[in-house]
């Protein structure tokens, strides 16, 4: 494959599932914290 | 879970691929990341946003903000409408193939099939003939599942909705896998990832990247702001908005490989280049998946029942969404029972989706789906861009949304809604719309384009208009 096609795929994967996975640690922290703070 | 569950549907499994594909595969994708960042998430944070605050659909939400903006309303919802009767077609065809797929009728050639079996398809969209029987069965189960499971409360579905929600990721990776260990499937992917930059010049495929981003994320036709009002007053709107905008296109994008594997297997198997491997166009995914499940190595029926049964569930679900978004409006305004709602939507849906299921339906399908989600949810977004960015206290609504939320939003999003995108669609909008005009769409002839397609949208904007100047009737007790 040629280079760009690499670069198009990583950077396909790195926005899409990187930041993904950084909302849904963000998303599970406040959750954590806020079912602390019930407690 | 609830936000990834809402982010899979059609849009990705069946809408993203076909959409791709006949934009030229890798010069797609830079469109498509783009329209993801400067339309995508700044209106979905926006419609959630705005949906949490004003407790309402989308006509009512609109009419707060100015009056006349009612209407406006009433058009975006009725296009959710528009896209439900059209939409309830792949389900018609999914049913088809859920029959199909116990001996995997499509053989060797299913494309020859999905045309001459399944569509029987005519030569033009002049020629409609009578609808065709298996599919106006598929259609009337599609309606009468829609109806059934309306009447027995939506929140009962969400629930078996939560238990799909994997599944349809689990079957892809499963057709990823064979996808990829089949000869050609390399050049597939090469066509789907190589940039093509030649391209960037052509108004058409921002204009088809921007619909698929408005079609896929359910934006700019009220399904956004009637999910945002069922949250509750403290729920956390930026990062819910990111996490489905994301998952979404994520979705899109692994929906991407497998479907372009198969055309890289296709285009060997044929002995053609890929961009000439299928002239489907809106069916593609009706031949790419077959192909996918004749060629894994057991169990294949199951696989391919499983397969239509999940598209099923998304396309199902998907579909209460959107008929909700147009009824909700009704339910604000006068007070009638989403029960009763259901049951009118249905009965008027059902006939007039017929005309899709007919020998030239597939001809009218294309072209209804080509203008309300490469027109009419553009010039929607931009309307709702301009609205909220200039008639609505924009700052203050920043300020409420970041007072709940993790994740902070800047000037940038202000500065995204009032001026990049609006210019950015403007610019695109009317180029296309020239284009349009002196070229023409697809080969089809002028009338048609002007019924299916400017009719749709004048349709719409006219029962909006006539709903906005209905009186509205009081509250009882």
């Amino acid at each position: 494959m040629p280079i760009s096609a690499w670069i198009m795929f990583l950077f396909g994967c790195a926005v899409l599932y990187g930041g993904l996975a950084v909302c849904i640690s963000i998303a599970i922290r406040k959750r954590g914290k806020e079912s602390q703070d019930a407690e | 879970m609830a936000a990834v569950g809402s982010a899979v549907g059609l849009g990705n499994v069946w809408r993203f691929p076909y959409v791709a594909y006949s934009s030229g595969g890798g010069a797609f994708l830079i469109p498509y990341f783009v329209a993801l960042f400067t339309a995508g998430i700044p209106m979905l944070i926006l419609e959630m946003g705005l949906g949490q605050r004003m407790r309402t659909g989308a006509p009512l939400a609109f009419g707060s903000v100015r009056k006349p903006l009612q209407w406006f309303g009433w058009w975006a919802a009725g296009l959710s409408a528009g896209i439900v009767i059209y939409y309830s077609t792949i389900l018609a065809w999914a049913w088809v193939y859920l029959y199909h797929a116990l001996g995997q009728n499509w053989g060797q050639q299913p494309e020859t099939f999905f045309i001459e079996t399944v569509l029987q398809r005519s030569a033009s969209p002049g020629q409609i003939g009578w609808p065709v029987p298996a599919l106006v069965l598929g259609m009337g189960l599609t309606w009468l599942t829609i109806y059934l499971i309306l009447r027995k409360g939506v929140r009962s579905v969400s629930k078996v909705v939560m238990i799909t929600v994997p599944l349809p990721m689990i079957l892809l990776a499963i057709l990823l896998i064979r996808g990829l260990t089949l000869p050609g499937a390399m050049d597939g992917i090469r066509y789907y990832l190589t940039p093509d930059f030649s391209k960037l010049g052509d108004l058409k495929i921002w204009l088809k990247a921007y619909g698929q981003i408005f079609f896929s994320l359910s934006l700019a036709s009220g399904v956004m702001i009637g999910y945002g009002s069922y949250l509750g007053k403290k729920a956390e709107i930026t990062n819910s908005a990111l996490i489905t905008g994301l998952a979404n296109c994520g979705t899109s994008f692994f929906a991407g490989f497998v479907v372009f594997s198969m055309l890289g297997y296709l285009a060997q198997v044929q002995g053609l280049p890929v961009p000439d491997v299928t002239q489907s166009g809106t069916g593609l995914a009706f031949v790419a998946f077959p192909t996918a499940i004749s060629q894994l190595p057991a169990l294949n029926a199951v696989f391919g029942i499983i397969f239509f049964l999940t598209l099923l569930t998304l396309g199902i679900d998907s579909a209460f969404a959107l008929q909700e978004a147009f009824t909700t409006g009704f339910h604000d305004k006068w007070h009638i029972s989403p029960e009763k709602l259901a049951r009118y939507f249905c009965l008027v849906a059902f006939p007039v989706s017929l005309i899709f299921v007919t020998r030239g339906g597939f001809y009218w399908f294309d072209i209804v789906d080509k203008w309300i989600c490469d027109f009419g949810l553009v010039i929607s977004g931009l309307v709702q861009c301009i609205a909220v960015g200039f008639l609505y206290p924009v700052r203050e609504f920043r300020d409420y949304l970041n007072g709940q939320s993790e994740v902070r939003l800047g000037a940038w999003w202000i500065w995204m809604l009032r001026y990049v995108t609006p210019v950015v669609l403007l610019v695109i909008l009317v180029g296309n719309f020239i284009a349009e005009v002196t070229a023409g769409y697809a080969g089809y002839p002028r009338w048609a384009t002007l019924v299916g397609g400017w009719g749709t949208i004048l349709f719409w904007a006219v029962l909006g208009y006539w709903l906005w100047k209905r009186p509205a009737r009081a509250a009882q007790g």
